[in-house]
């Protein structure tokens, strides 16, 4: 028994992951509130107003974080605070509902979708220093979702067509005027989806049912390929920080389970995957060595960190409320 | 007094009622009088359960079948019980029983049919909001239509309640006692009210089968931060699925909006659309395509005004009711 403790001891300490974990924890929708914990101890601690908070993202050099709030009788808004919890303030909106907060490279800008009224939703852009917004890609395309590629261009979703036949594109937002189609237009129409970008802004991953299920492609230029062919639905790509690796959600086992593909190889990799329980929404660690993601293997949801190379897992949080949504606080600095 | 005190405890479990003295589910989650489950005799079912113990069905009449059942355990500290309806049991409403370290009892849990019509129909009923003023005696002269009409079942899509409230979600289950076919409901806007929608009828999303038939229900919440949370993404995803075989495939949710959870729309209104969404919440009638094209929306009006709406299920299907106000 003695020596048993002492494997296990030895077990939790060696290899304890560094690191922390902006997300979203409550009893329910209404009370969710942004927190972070610290990946070793497991330590958290509050950082949103908890008044439906949602989509927590860290600045590129890890000293901010952005997440949508609803204060009350207020508008769905993006607020800002640091990582010590000072300084959180929301931003100033036109519209009434805005999500989805994405922060460009150099950390001095925030893109997200608004709606709201009889108004299409858009990608607005707001410029801290100024604190001004911007309308990017105008006003024909309903917009959603944008994702910065580096500092200078946005990725978003688009809805096109008309009903009852719409569908969606990706389009890229170079500017606040020049809306371009990112994907050829094609006879079909496909439901395209999750944009993510690679670091380095050469590569984009996304989720599309062109091939007639779900699946992960990667668009590198011309190139188009399906990097996660399985007849079961494969969805929410996330780069690694290193852009070798595209974490992924599939249900190739029955239940959702998170994966890994190598998109040159498309060779596929289980993270954390059961027949009996989900895992979702994987955040990768700043060394790319690591996930974390949610589980729900001990009946309601809590956050693991996986080891990608040796499997080793290891429980983060252990509360008697719902933890969702993590983001893996980066290390660098805006560039 | 303190040798009563044993006894008295004994007496009260001993009659135990469904869901707890204040209404709630106890250690029955599923099914209930709001997520029945459906089955022909030798046939099975599921319960999810919160302890082990004997499970049986009782009758109108208290006459009681003891199940056999097939256990395994979930995450959570809860149980899957597998229970197979005994071949000779005579088609009707059972209550379901359980004996564990207390009893509990949901009554109206079970209908046991001698076989699924291909050819039956389904009353929508929505937006009851029982407490608001007047609204329980209507459901009460809506609920004795569908009795008299015999539908295979109801669907009543959310908005339940007028404001959540422990007391007017036990006034709705008192009004749903006396509907003599099956009742499947889902939460709307009006019912959230903290957890107490989840307290009175467990999960927010479920799938049945009746007959040839696929029905998936579900809450879209009224917000998009609904979307990328939790583990409905995965359970719609796994419920189309599980009903892609069917001959038809239908939801029932309280509201569809062209802005909602964009990944529930693709699950279901785009990569494999549903034939049939049922919806309510605009308080007004609709019949026409979802705009990603092959998932066809009836609105039905509410039920606090006297509206209900029928559907006619069979190779075809013919949507009676108040006519599109669009």
């Amino acid at each position: 028994m003695f020596l048993q403790g002492i494997i296990v001891a030895i077990a939790l300490g060696a290899g304890s992951p560094a690191g922390q974990l902006a997300y979203l924890s409550g009893t329910e929708q209404d009370d969710l509130t942004v927190c972070i914990v610290d990946v070793a101890t497991g330590t958290s601690r509050r950082i949103g107003p908890g008044k439906r908070d949602g989509a927590p993202a860290w600045s590129p050099d890890g000293q901010w974080l952005a997440f949508e709030s609803e204060p009350e009788g207020g508008k769905r808004s993006i607020f800002v605070a640091r990582e010590d919890g000072s300084g959180l303030r929301a931003l100033t909106h036109a519209g009434e509902w805005n999500s989805q907060p994405r922060w460009s490279s150099d950390g001095k800008r925030l893109a997200y979708t608004t709606e709201g009224g009889d108004a299409k939703p858009g990608v607005t852009v707001y410029d801290l220093q100024t604190n001004t917004e911007t309308r990017w890609g105008g006003t024909t395309v309903p917009l959603m979702r944008p994702v910065w590629v580096k500092n200078t261009a946005l990725v978003a979703v688009g809805i096109v067509g008309a009903p009852p036949a719409l569908s969606t594109d990706l389009f890229n937002l170079q500017d606040p005027k020049t809306l371009v189609k990112l994907v050829p237009a094609t006879q079909q129409r496909y439901i395209e989806w999750a944009v993510e970008p690679d670091r380095k802004g050469k590569r984009i991953a996304y989720e599309t049912n062109d091939g007639g299920d779900r699946e992960i492609f990667v668009a590198a230029g011309f190139i188009i390929k399906d990097v996660s062919n399985h007849r079961s639905a494969d969805w929410n790509p996330v780069w690694s920080p290193n852009d070798e690796w595209v974490a992924f959600e599939s249900f190739r086992s029955g239940r959702r389970g998170v994966y890994r593909v190598y998109p040159d190889t498309q060779r596929v990799f289980p993270v954390a995957a059961s027949e009996a329980y989900d895992n979702w929404a994987p955040t990768w660690s700043p060394d790319s060595h690591r996930i974390a993601y949610v589980s729900d293997r001990e009946g309601q949801p809590d956050l693991f960190v996986t080891d990608v190379a040796d499997g080793t897992t290891r429980r983060v949080t252990d509360s008697p409320v719902l933890d969702y949504a993590p983001a893996w606080r980066p290390e660098g600095k805006a560039k | 007094m303190k040798a009563i005190l044993p006894l008295l405890a004994l007496l009260l479990a001993a009659n135990a009622w469904a869901r707890g003295a204040d209404g709630t589910l106890d250690l029955i989650r599923t099914p209930n009088d709001g997520i029945p489950a459906l089955a022909t005799p030798g046939a099975t079912f599921d319960a999810d359960l919160a302890a082990k113990g004997e499970l049986r069905l009782v009758a109108p009449d208290g006459s009681a079948r003891p199940l056999a059942v097939q256990w395994a355990e979930r995450p959570g500290k809860r149980f899957r019980a597998t229970c197979t309806v005994p071949a000779d049991l005579a088609p009707g409403g059972y209550a379901l029983e359980l004996a564990a370290e207390r009893t509990d009892r949901n009554d109206r849990a079970v209908y046991v049919f001698a076989s699924f019509p291909k050819a039956y129909s389904v009353v929508h009923l929505t937006d009851t909001h029982v407490g608001r003023e007047g609204a329980d005696e209507t459901l009460r002269k809506l609920v004795q239509r569908v009795n008299d009409a015999k539908p295979g079942f109801v669907l009543i899509t959310g908005d339940l309640t007028d404001q959540g409230t422990p007391e007017q979600f036990q006034l709705f289950l008192d009004i749903l006692k006396t509907c003599a076919v099956p009742t499947f409901v889902c939460a709307g806007n009006h019912d959230r009210a903290g957890l107490n929608y989840e307290h009175f009828y467990g999960p927010e999303d479920y799938m049945f089968r009746f007959g040839l038939d696929g029905y998936i229900v579900f809450d879209t919440k009224d917000s998009v931060i609904a979307s990328d949370l939790g583990s409905q993404d995965a359970d719609l995803y796994r419920y189309r699925r599980a009903i892609r075989s069917c001959r038809w495939s239908i939801g029932a949710s309280h509201r569809y909006d062209p802005g909602m959870n964009m990944r529930a729309q693709i699950t279901l209104f785009v990569d494999d659309p549903l034939n049939y969404l049922l919806a309510g919440h605009e308080h007004r009638a609709y019949d026409g395509p979802i705009p990603w094209g092959n998932t066809r929306l009836i609105l039905t009006p509410a039920a606090k005004d006297g509206a209900l709406r029928v559907l006619l299920i069979d190779d075809r299907i013919t949507v009676l009711g108040p006519k599109s106000e669009d």
